[in-house]
């Protein structure tokens, strides 16, 4: 797989993909066709850093409901969504539902070229922090269900003492689960493991 | 005779005469002696002696009698009776009877006088000669003695009276068992008047046998007992009697027994009664015995029963204490039956629980009648819904005194029949015909068990008429041959099975189905049923073959349309071709300036916008294909006409959106001057969108109105009114610009070119809120009045 960013146009009409292909590959990125929703989702690969230039009105699944397929599948990879005549609606839509920009046919190509310069640099911060994300994430799987619990009282602020009473253990075994929690979450100091905690909390959340 | 002889002999006589006179004197003497005996004898008698002459005249009156009436010896004398009586009236009894005695009769009477009553005795007083000289009265003071008699009488009448009047006979014997007294009873129980029965011997009146029973009691009675005795006593007068008697001494006042009271009660009816009574208390004991012998068997196989049913039954008196409670009882409160006795069900269950159960209780104790209700019981897994037949038990006063109620689990049959009912309605609400029918397809064919309404609905057919037949009734000529074999074929071998072909209603009209038979079959996997489910797709038929016909009409009307409208409508696909110019073109630029100069490349960009170039040109070619705009052919067209047309045109959508359709269509509207199926095409357009708005509305409430009038400027107005959610009001200013559409798959163009259509009639096409919510659009037309008015 190259390493060199991607981005993956959906539109229905050729001349319009084969011209955006042309223009994209000017600027210095691959490119990945597709003529349909189906398509692109049968072939899209996310691990390679990207985006998706989406136009609105395709045949059988449209733009937006692609858009909203690729939410619910979790794939956080940014989309420019291309719309022909002023769809203002379309647009709100769109952005309520997390496309990073609206690019209005006919477009302006210095525009069109800046917004997906932007898109892959955001992918790119995604993906940096979602490798930290899963780091965490892996760490913490290698914790023992007690660590787990230790380390979630921990973040809480909890003392020794109270998470001894907390989970009917002696202080001495809770000092032990403590250690091993740092040691295994790599942690060097308490605000590090608050940290992590955060930093999976958020993901959680997303 | 000789002087001595003389006076012998007067001295004889003298002797005589002085012997005489002695004698006399004596005898006056004594004469006087004894008068004055008599006399003072007289003086003492509680009498009257008096006498008078022929003149009625007293002579004499003594007698201690006198002293009575206040009067002293002698004193009346020389008073006539009359005088006396104080009165002249002969008549008077005193007068009468001195008359009487006066003319030589004797006379004896009563007499009262003063409050004293007497006997009066009067009798003539004869001279020497024999004459009556006068009367002598002797008057006797009986007062006391009468006084005595009548008090006599009178007492022994009220004896007789208190003892003619007692149901027993009464009667009292003396020394000699002679009777001297019987009161009236006697002549009813020997028959005989009650003169019969005083001074007769006992044995006279009873019979020998009687007389030998009674004979040591009225012994031992003169001996001075009392007795009392029961005895059967054959009179021989009517049936045996059974008697209760009593004899009781009659003493006199120095003690001695002088006879007997008898007293005598016939008791047979009472004997007779108890002895009844006590034969029919035998046989009560008797049968009670053996009840209860039967009693506690049945009792044993009740409590069997009981105990062996699935139901809940309990026992409870009117205060709500239990009495009884059976074994499932028991086991699903976990409570025995000891711990139960003497508890309520507030001491048992949650109030609102109890409070319902002691209600119903109540119900029953108050109207003592049955009562079947439904009740609730916490069970572990919650709630159970209980079926209870409640019921008093009466006490032998037939008042209840408890309640008994029998109470069976009904929450799995609720469930089972709510999931059944469920079914049964989804099934009866379906629009497609649901067919059930039995397993066996050798002819004539199955038989029909169950059709739902849409069955009925779509074919005609009542499901009375068809249950029992077979669905072939169904087929006719045009059901294909080939279908029916392959349906055949897939039953015979337990497929399913799915199809179309053309059916046949009650009415012999022809209908296209879509059908499907599924197998059911039994747990043991035994083909029991099949269910085929049919729908009547003649509508979508004919809506398919007509939305094609209307599609290449719509095409021609979209030809029709303004040059201005067309070329917003084709901005979009210049769009694509001029998109694609540019971004080749940057793209060539881009590498020219990056001095990236493969010219191939560059020669095949350059092509390519020239070939998008040339795709630009066509579209605009296109449009201008479109700049030639005829005039619309107008006619003259019934507006009820259109309508219906549109109806039938839209009849397909309506019936899928389940949209009921009003109308509002007066009659004598003059008709509309136009293009026919230019204006259909309007209307059509506005009542999709009109159903397209009332989507989001529950089903009933999906109404659509189809309306024409009058305006105010002599055009006609046709109206589409929906119930939808109505529209903003900037949704509202922007509904005819073109592009503006708020259905996600909308173009925009429909009210664009619709209003254009309509204008090019001179008429005017707007949208506006409808009172009461949704929209409501007005496509106002010239009338055939106005035609003379050319167009412009």
């Amino acid at each position: 797989m190259s390493d060199n960013p991607t981005v993956h146009i959906i539109d229905d009409d050729q001349a319009v993909r084969d011209s955006l292909q042309w223009l994209v590959t000017s600027i210095g990125l691959d490119t990945r066709c597709y003529p349909s929703a189906q398509d692109f989702l049968n072939r899209f690969n996310p691990h390679a850093v990207s985006c998706i230039l989406l136009d609105i009105r395709l045949p059988g699944m449209s733009g937006l409901e692609l858009h909203d397929e690729l939410r619910s599948r979790h794939i956080t990879t940014p989309v420019i969504i291309i719309t022909g005549h002023g769809d203002v609606p379309i647009a709100v839509r769109a952005f309520k539902g997390g496309a990073v920009d609206f690019v209005e046919k006919p477009f302006s190509n210095e525009a069109l070229v800046k917004s997906i310069r932007a898109a892959i640099d955001q992918d790119r911060k995604n993906r940096v922090q979602q490798a930290a994300v899963e780091q965490v994430r892996h760490r913490v799987e290698m914790l023992t269900p007690r660590e787990r619990q230790v380390m979630d009282l921990v973040v809480l602020g909890r003392l020794n003492k109270q998470i001894a009473v907390d989970l009917g253990l002696s202080q001495k075994t809770v000092e032990v689960h403590r250690a091993r929690v740092m040691e295994k979450m790599q942690a060097a100091s308490l605000a590090g493991l608050v940290k992590m905690a955060m930093c999976l909390s958020e993901a959680v959340a997303v | 005779m000789n002087d001595h002889d003389k006076s012998k002999e007067q001295l004889i006589e003298e002797l005589q005469r002085l012997r005489a006179k002695v004698e006399k004197r004596a005898e006056s003497d004594r004469r006087e002696n004894e008068a004055r005996l008599v006399s003072g004898y007289l003086e003492d008698l509680p009498a009257v002696v008096w006498t008078t002459d022929t003149d009625m005249r007293f002579t004499s009156s003594f007698g201690g009698g006198l002293k009575a009436l206040g009067l002293k010896t002698g004193q009346v004398v020389g008073m006539t009776v009359p005088a006396f009586m104080g009165t002249d009236d002969p008549e008077n009894h005193s007068i009468a009877a001195h008359r009487k005695a006066l003319e030589g009769k004797e006379v004896h009477y009563d007499s009262y006088h003063a409050d004293r009553c007497y006997d009066m005795r009067l009798r003539p007083l004869h001279g020497e000669d024999n004459r009556i000289v006068g009367c002598i009265g002797v008057a006797f003071d009986i007062t006391e003695h009468r006084l005595a008699q009548r008090l006599l009488h009178e007492s022994e009448a009220r004896l007789r009276l208190i003892t003619d009047s007692l149901p027993v006979c009464i009667a009292r014997l003396d020394r000699n068992l002679v009777y001297t007294f019987n009161n009236l009873n006697y002549e009813r129980w020997f028959n005989k008047p009650i003169s019969f029965f005083t001074g007769k011997h006992i044995w006279q009146v009873l019979a020998k046998e009687a007389y030998e029973k009674v004979k040591p009691y009225c012994q031992r009675a003169l001996a001075g007992e009392t007795v009392e005795y029961r005895n059967l006593i054959d009179y021989e007068i009517g049936p045996q009697r059974y008697t209760q008697a009593m004899f009781v001494p009659d003493r006199d006042d120095r003690g001695e027994v002088t006879g007997f009271f008898v007293v005598v009660m016939d008791i047979t009816e009472i004997h007779e009664a108890a002895v009844t009574l006590r034969r029919s208390k035998e046989e009560l004991e008797r049968s009670v015995v053996e009840r209860t012998r039967e009693l506690d068997a049945s009792r044993r196989e009740l409590q069997v029963i009981v105990d062996g049913t699935e139901a809940v039954i309990y026992i409870k008196d009117c205060q709500g204490y239990y009495l009884l409670i059976n074994r499932r009882f028991e086991e699903l409160f976990n409570i025995k039956q000891g711990e139960a006795r003497g508890k309520r069900d507030h001491e048992l269950f949650d109030q609102s629980v109890a409070d319902v159960f002691r209600a119903n209780d109540l119900k029953v104790l108050h109207t003592g009648g049955p009562l079947r209700c439904e009740e609730k019981a916490p069970h572990p897994d919650g709630l159970h819904t209980y079926i209870s037949l409640k019921f008093p038990l009466f006490d032998e006063h037939h008042q209840p005194y408890a309640v008994c109620g029998v109470s069976t689990d009904i929450t799995d049959r609720m469930r089972m029949e709510e999931q059944l009912r469920l079914v049964r309605t989804a099934i009866d609400q379906v629009n497609d015909s649901v067919v059930i029918t039995e397993p066996d397809i050798d002819l004539p064919g199955p038989r029909i068990l169950y059709v739902n309404p849409a069955f009925e609905r779509t074919t005609g057919y009542s499901a009375a008429e068809v249950i029992g037949k077979t669905p072939r009734i169904l087929q006719g000529p045009r059901t294909s041959r080939k279908v029916l074999d392959r349906l055949r074929d897939d039953l015979s071998h337990g497929r399913g099975f799915r199809g179309e072909t053309v059916n046949y209603r009650k009415d012999k009209t022809p209908y296209n189905v879509e059908w499907q038979i599924a197998p059911v079959r039994n747990p043991e996997g035994v083909l029991t049923h099949w269910v085929s489910i049919q729908r009547d797709v003649t509508i979508e038929r004919k809506a398919q073959e007509e939305s094609r016909l209307h599609q290449a009409e719509l095409a021609h009307i979209g030809r029709l349309s303004t040059m201005g409208e067309m070329a917003s409508g084709l901005a979009h696909e210049i769009n694509q071709p001029l998109a694609a110019i540019s971004n080749y073109a940057q793209g060539s630029l881009n590498r020219l300036g990056q001095g990236k100069t493969d010219l191939k490349l560059i020669h095949q960009a350059i092509e390519s916008i020239l070939a998008q170039a040339q795709r630009a040109d066509g579209i605009i070619k296109r449009m201008r294909s479109f700049v030639r705009k005829p005039e619309p052919h107008a006619t003259a067209v019934d507006i009820n006409t259109l309508i219906q047309e549109v109806v039938g045109l839209c009849e397909f959508e309506v019936h899928r959106s389940s949209t009921r359709l009003e109308y509002d269509l007066p009659a004598g509207l003059p008709g509309a001057f136009c293009d026919v199926i230019q204006i259909e095409q309007v209307i059509l357009n506005l009542v999709r969108n009109a159903i397209d708005a009332m989507m989001q509305c529950p089903a009933v409430e999906r109404v659509l109105t189809l309306g024409a009038s009058m305006t105010d400027t002599g055009q006609i107005a046709i109206t589409v009114a929906d119930r939808g959610p109505g529209a903003s009001q900037h949704t509202l200013d922007h509904l005819f610009d073109p592009f503006f559409t708020t259905k996600s798959d909308g173009m925009g163009m429909g009210l664009t070119i619709s209003q254009s259509i309509v204008e090019s009639h001179r008429g005017k096409l707007t949208i506006s809120p409808r009172t009461g919510g949704g929209l409501i659009a007005t496509v106002t037309l010239p009338t055939t009045t106005e035609r003379q008015a050319p167009p412009t």
